[in-house]
């Protein structure tokens, strides 16, 4: 949600700056700003919690806890997306 | 010092999901001292009366702080703090009355803006409105007629207000009031003005100068 204050943190920004949020790189006043906004924005709160939520489960994956089908799969995705990016 | 500080369910930080040591029937919780470096960055945070409305939460607490005290922009950071006591009276029930409190305040803030204005019909027609249904149809039909002008603008924020506050939903309920109050005075300070309403609305509602009286650990100046 964004409106008329001025140095009001929007949505789009909140996402654009979530990464620097975790890992603690927003300079103090855009800090507040940011949580700021999470406060008074019930699409952010949740964004924010589906975020650290995902975060926390990623970071207990290993490559080798990737059945095999979905490893093969995925590898075969980024391969045709790398040979379609390669095409004029 | 005595302040406030909103938490999550379960008396949990708001953003790390820390849990604050909880109050016994006759001692406060035990003190959460902020670790070297930053104060006002790493510090314990919480609220003096008119910042309360910018950091709404399921819980609201009674906390002391102690060390060193920055007073921030909607903030106060403090090098220590301890739980007192939870403000019971801040529950679901009063968070909705907040919000529906707060789409009303948005609803006369348009009402004189349009008066002002020489908008006879619009100030009519939004004065009329006797529940929040109404008061959000009203107002989305007359923030939808026509071109959309400054005043088309601030009713489009009575009928978001009005929304918010029919889904309980309290924290963007008051930022729609902030919102329009920043529209009509073209600046931040329109909101501080709308934020100051809604402190005193939560203080005067929560009973805020005689929660702090009867905890015996000092005043409080609201």
């Amino acid at each position: 949600m964004s409106g008329a204050i001025a140095n009001e943190l929007t949505c789009k920004e909140l996402v654009e700056l979530i990464t620097d949020y975790f890992e603690d790189r927003l300079p103090t006043d855009e800090n507040r700003r940011f949580e700021l906004h999470v406060c008074t924005c019930t699409g952010c709160r949740v964004y924010l919690a589906q975020m650290r939520a995902l975060v926390r489960a990623a970071g207990r994956l290993a490559e080798k806890d990737l059945p095999a089908a979905v490893r093969e799969n995925l590898l075969r995705t980024f391969r045709d997306w790398k040979r379609g990016a390669a095409e004029p | 010092m005595i302040a406030y500080k909103f938490l999550t369910a379960g008396a949990a930080a708001p953003f790390t999901g820390r849990p604050w040591p909880l109050p016994g029937p006759r001692a406060p919780g035990a003190w959460i001292v902020a670790p070297q470096g930053d104060l006002a960055r790493y510090g314990v945070h919480a609220c003096r009366v008119e910042d309360l409305s910018y950091w709404p939460d399921e819980e609201l607490w009674l906390v002391e702080l102690g060390g060193t005290i920055l007073h921030q922009p909607c903030q106060l950071v403090a090098a220590r703090g301890r739980l007192l006591q939870r403000i019971a009276a801040w529950n679901v029930d009063s968070a909705r009355e907040y919000a529906v409190a707060c789409a009303w305040r948005a609803r006369d803030v348009a009402v004189e803006a349009l008066g002002r204005g020489g908008l006879v019909a619009e100030e009519a027609a939004l004065r009329a409105c006797m529940d929040l249904v109404s008061l959000q149809a009203t107002a989305t039909t007359l923030a939808g007629d026509g071109p959309r002008d400054a005043t088309r603008g601030l009713v489009a924020y009575v009928a978001g207000a009005a929304m918010r506050a029919r889904q309980g939903r309290y924290p963007e309920a008051s930022l729609q009031c902030a919102h329009l109050g920043a529209a009509l005075a073209g600046g931040e300070a329109g909101a501080e003005h709308e934020r100051a309403w809604q402190a005193r609305w939560l203080a005067h509602r929560l009973e805020l100068r005689e929660i702090a009286a009867r905890s015996g650990v000092g005043t409080l100046s609201l």
